[in-house]
């Protein structure tokens, strides 16, 4: 990460200013940061189904694999030490061509191995075939260099980045891509999946565990591929209806964030000719850019740049002053607002809850 | 030139000495040679990008190289140790080797053979050349869209796809050549039952370029038509009608039976090591033979396993991931067999053997952790994570490479008429057998931890902060290893020990011959009454070159050098920086390039007669 003063990770607390709004966002995240301390993509570590069902494979995979190690390297070791040449004089050995026994039972051996890695391989993924159940939670993923565009058209939400979905429910992830080829990966919930433009992949997972899980795109898809990540919160089925309906209500911006309002929503810069509103979309208002994420209700996410810093008014302001000083290459310019400006948006954004 | 043992020939084409004779040259020996000589280079290059980028990766948040220039390195370095390295140092030793092995005095077309090096070598600086503009930055698998103007537009695209072409080219030639040379120029008696399993394994792998790479080129010019006529073959359905997973298909059946083009050729040099240095015979010769040709053939039918999560669905999937497994029977048998030679043997503990049982060591490594990912749901965790990166570089640097330096100590004697120390050869081997394992094992750790590939830059706190650190420092353990291995070769050059003919007890015909060999290779085409001859020769009673008296009026007639092989790659090349910087370039250069071919066809092949001498290099 480039070294922007005052910029902090996605791991550690999230700061939250409003003291009404941060009561509830402590209800919510609270017992996330509680449940995982430190990010972790491992896939050692499932917290979902799908992931479970992958591990669960692997495992034995792994076993006969360091079975398999343990013979034929052992062999090697033997027969290097045990049949060296001690002398130049040492006689010639017998000349054994093969053994059409001997080698018909090491063409069968592993043929053996092979039926079983594939009979366990088709287990799992005749179960990871099933079709999502009918209460399963539809989301639709979109990639977009170098962010995530987050869907749930059943909800009439649209976000970015950052996932909520509640636990122990189906979640029907729908995985499209804008522009060029990326790849789903949580891995700790599910195997990867690719964003395909054209195409609409499917993956389905249900979690099983509270907690704020950490993603990134996992197909190389240009400069910034490294800084594609995204963020999914689990959480109780209570805290998904509390979240959805903070989601859909549009607050009145006052005071300063009401100047912020008026910049994001009409001004545009006479020096560079941009402007927020041509990329930026808020719900019930008239920014309805498509270029950039969504950022309604950006207030009440924890991250800034796909998962890359936390979302504090430095790292906001330090953002929106240059995205390319903390995230190279992003497609998001600089705007040309001057730092008042730059303090109003920013007002404005995290008053959007 | 040890020429004392043999009578010297009537008559022999002039071969001066200096610049012009290599310029000219169609000696396969010598082409082999500039093959090594100019992929070491490049193998040399593609592993100082290698360790740039662990620099970079050695901590998290580091800054050492931007975004883009570390996409332009691990494009290139994936490129160039694909075809710019491992392929041409094969060719290095089929050159060399395939003739005298089968007992030969060259390959069957000579011209065309160092037409092949002068348009690998081109080739090879023409991509290189890229980073001056900026390289291609889109991965070596150079995946559509991504790769289409509006993502990609910087000329690195254009490089990559002419590069790869010219290189593909040159393949192709050469292959063309070693099928060619294999099927028709054998010695009496060396029927396939008798060929040397280095020499099969050179005819798989001729075979399998020849298939691969056409479809391949095929999807690059698609490629160069999208970037630059507007076309849309890659450009997804709802905007133009195109498929970007075409690309794919198109890559991939290309891209795996690679893998194979890349391994076959060690597999084969160990199958001569182990035998050779064990004093007993390969173990299932036949079985060995077989499982390479199934290699071969199953190759072709696992590409989409690269493609497992692109939703092609649980079928495709499972069809692919079957065939993919099966590749374990034919690779087990191979592997077994090769212990079972070891054992009971009389091991010679030789540096050339010390690379040939790494090379079994860390390929089984490689081929197990590859099985793993066969599984489709095992893959989707997998696919694209550093676990991938740490298998396929058991398989090419401990396997690939590792035959092919157990290669070089092998054959080295015969190429120069020197030995490669062997106490310099042992550390070198450890050195890169620690080196790599420290680099790419915990890699499997680092995949398995979430770490995606192709990433310049991470953050601290995901546990992959140690395991980089060490993968760094065993990348360095590997660069000092190479440093190692060009002192030992300075070494050998200016005072190594003298090889003579035979310096390991050889079993096959190259060490029948002095080294280096004469530029005729064989004052008389040997007779081949077994699989070994030159073992049966000297243990049994199955005589050598039968014909030897017969033979000894017979003129040797030797292919007189060319320049036209050099300025018909030379124009073909410059037509492509041509197509890049300037039309008229390119328009003149295709011309240049008719002119050579047209020479070529008019140019009398001939031998010179009157001058006498067998001249080596």
């Amino acid at each position: 990460m480039p070294p922007v003063r005052g910029v902090r990770g996605p791991i550690g607390t999230v700061r939250y200013r409003n003291p009404a709004l941060l009561a509830a966002a402590v209800a919510i995240i609270a017992p996330l940061l509680a449940a995982c301390g430190e990010l972790t993509q491992s896939t050692q570590q499932p917290v979902a189904d799908n992931a479970r069902q992958i591990q669960d494979l692997f495992m034995p995979i792994l076993w006969i694999s360091a079975i398999i190690f343990v013979l034929v390297q052992g062999a090697l070791i033997y027969s290097v030490i045990r049949y060296r040449r001690r002398s130049e004089s040492d006689p010639i050995p017998v000349q054994v061509h093969g053994d059409t026994r001997l080698e018909a039972l090491w063409t069968v051996a592993p043929a053996v191995i092979v039926v079983v890695v594939a009979v366990m391989t088709f287990r799992t993924m005749a179960v990871q075939a099933e079709a999502p159940p009918p209460d399963a939670l539809k989301v639709v993923v979109e990639g977009h260099q170098w962010w995530w565009k987050v869907v749930y058209p059943d909800l009439g939400i649209e976000t970015a980045n950052e996932i909520y979905v509640p636990i122990d429910r189906a979640i029907d992830v729908s995985v499209e891509s804008d522009d060029v080829i990326h790849s789903f990966w949580f891995p700790q919930i599910a195997g990867k999946i690719d964003a395909i433009p054209g195409r609409t992949n499917r993956t389905l997972f249900t979690v099983e565990k509270i907690g704020r899980y950490q993603g990134q795109c996992a197909e190389f898809c240009g400069f910034a591929h490294a800084q594609m990540k995204m963020l999914l919160f689990a959480v109780t089925e209570a805290d998904f209806e509390s979240w959805t309906a903070a989601m859909k209500s549009t607050p009145a911006p006052q005071g300063l964030a009401q100047q912020g309002a008026e910049i994001f929503n009409t001004f545009i810069s006479p020096t560079t000719g941009r402007g927020c509103f041509i990329c930026h979309t808020v719900d019930g208002t008239s920014a309805q850019g498509t270029l950039g994420p969504s950022l309604t209700a950006l207030g009440s996410r924890s991250t800034l740049g796909a998962a890359l810093i936390d979302n504090t008014t430095e790292n906001l302001t330090a953002w929106i002053r240059n995205p390319a000083d903390i995230k190279p290459g992003v497609l998001m310019p600089v705007v040309g607002l001057d730092d008042d400006q730059i303090a109003a948006v920013v007002a404005y954004l995290q008053s959007l809850r | 030139m040890a020429t004392a043992t043999h009578p010297r020939p009537i008559t022999l084409p002039s071969s001066e000495s200096g610049v012009w004779s290599w310029i000219t040259t169609v000696d396969h020996k010598r082409i082999g040679i500039l093959y090594l000589v100019t992929a070491f280079v490049f193998f040399i290059a593609a592993g100082i990008e290698a360790l740039i980028m662990r620099l970079q990766l050695a901590a998290p948040n580091q800054e050492l190289v931007s975004g883009d220039m570390f996409n332009q390195l691990f494009t290139m370095h994936g490129t160039a140790m694909i075809f710019m390295a491992i392929m041409p140092l094969n060719a290095a030793f089929f050159n060399f080797l395939v003739p005298l092995m089968i007992g030969a005095r060259d390959v069957a077309y000579p011209r065309l053979n160092a037409f092949s090096y002068w348009l690998f070598l081109f080739a090879g600086l023409f991509l290189n050349a890229s980073f001056i503009g900026g390289a291609p930055n889109v991965g070596w698998f150079a995946y559509a869209p991504l790769t289409e103007k509006l993502y990609s537009p910087t000329t690195g695209v254009e490089f990559w796809i002419l590069g790869l072409a010219l290189l593909g080219a040159a393949s192709i030639v050469a292959a063309i050549n070693f099928i060619v040379t294999i099927l028709n120029m054998r010695a009496p008696g060396m029927t396939f039952r008798r060929l040397p399993v280095f020499v099969w394994m050179t005819l798989i792998t001729s075979f399998l370029i020849v298939l691969a790479f056409p479809p391949f080129t095929v999807a690059t010019i698609l490629l160069y038509f999208d970037r630059v006529l507007g076309s849309t073959f890659f450009i997804p359905a709802g905007e133009a009608g195109g498929n970007p997973l075409l690309w794919q298909h198109m890559f991939w059946f290309m891209g795996h039976p690679e893998v194979y083009i890349l391994i076959l050729p060690a597999m084969g040099a160990v199958s001569e090591i182990l035998p050779t240095f064990s004093r007993k015979p390969l173990f299932g010769y036949t079985a060995v033979v077989f499982s390479g040709i199934s290699i071969g053939f199953l190759g072709f039918t696992v590409w989409a396993h690269h493609m497992f999560v692109v939703g092609l669905g649980t079928v495709v999937n499972a069809a692919f991931s079957v065939s993919t497994i099966l590749i374990a029977i034919p690779t087990g048998v191979k592997v077994l067999n090769w212990s079972a030679t070891l054992f009971r043997g009389s091991i010679s503990l030789k540096t050339p053997l010390y690379f040939a049982v790494g090379f079994v060591a860390l390929f089984t490594i490689g081929g197990l952790s590859g099985m793993m990912h066969a599984s489709p749901p095992v893959d989707a965790q997998q696919s694209d994570s550093y676990w991938i990166v740490a298998h396929l570089h058991y398989v090419l640097f401990g396997g690939s490479i590792m035959g092919i330096f157990g290669g070089l100590y092998y054959w080295w004697p015969k190429m120069t008429g020197r030995l490669l120390n062997d106490s310099i050869g042992k550390v070198q081997f450890w050195l890169a057998f620690i080196g790599m394992n420290v680099t790419f094992g915990p890699m499997h750790i680092l995949g398995n931890d979430g770490m995606p590939r192709r990433i310049y830059t991470y953050s601290s706190g995901q546990g992959w902060d140690e395991w980089n650190l060490v993968a760094t420092i065993g990348s360095f353990v590997i660069a000092l290893s190479m440093l190692l291995f060009l002192y030992n070769v300075w070494l050998s050059l200016i005072r190594g020990e003298e090889a003579g003919n035979d310096p390991w007890d050889g079993q096959t015909l190259e060490w029948s011959i002095p080294s280096p060999p004469p530029l005729y290779n064989f004052r008389t085409i040997p007779v081949v009454g077994s699989n070994r001859p030159f073992w049966d020769s000297k243990y049994s009673d199955i005589p050598l070159a039968e014909a030897v008296e017969d033979a000894e009026e017979e003129e040797i007639h030797m292919p007189p050098p060319s320049y036209w092989p050099a300025v018909v790659a030379l124009g073909l090349s410059l037509a492509a920086v041509g197509l890049i910087y300037s039309y008229p370039l390119a328009i003149v250069s295709v011309l240049a390039m008719f002119a050579g071919i047209f020479a070529w066809t008019k140019e009398s092949t001939e031998m010179s007669h009157g001058e006498t001498g067998a001249q080596g290099y």
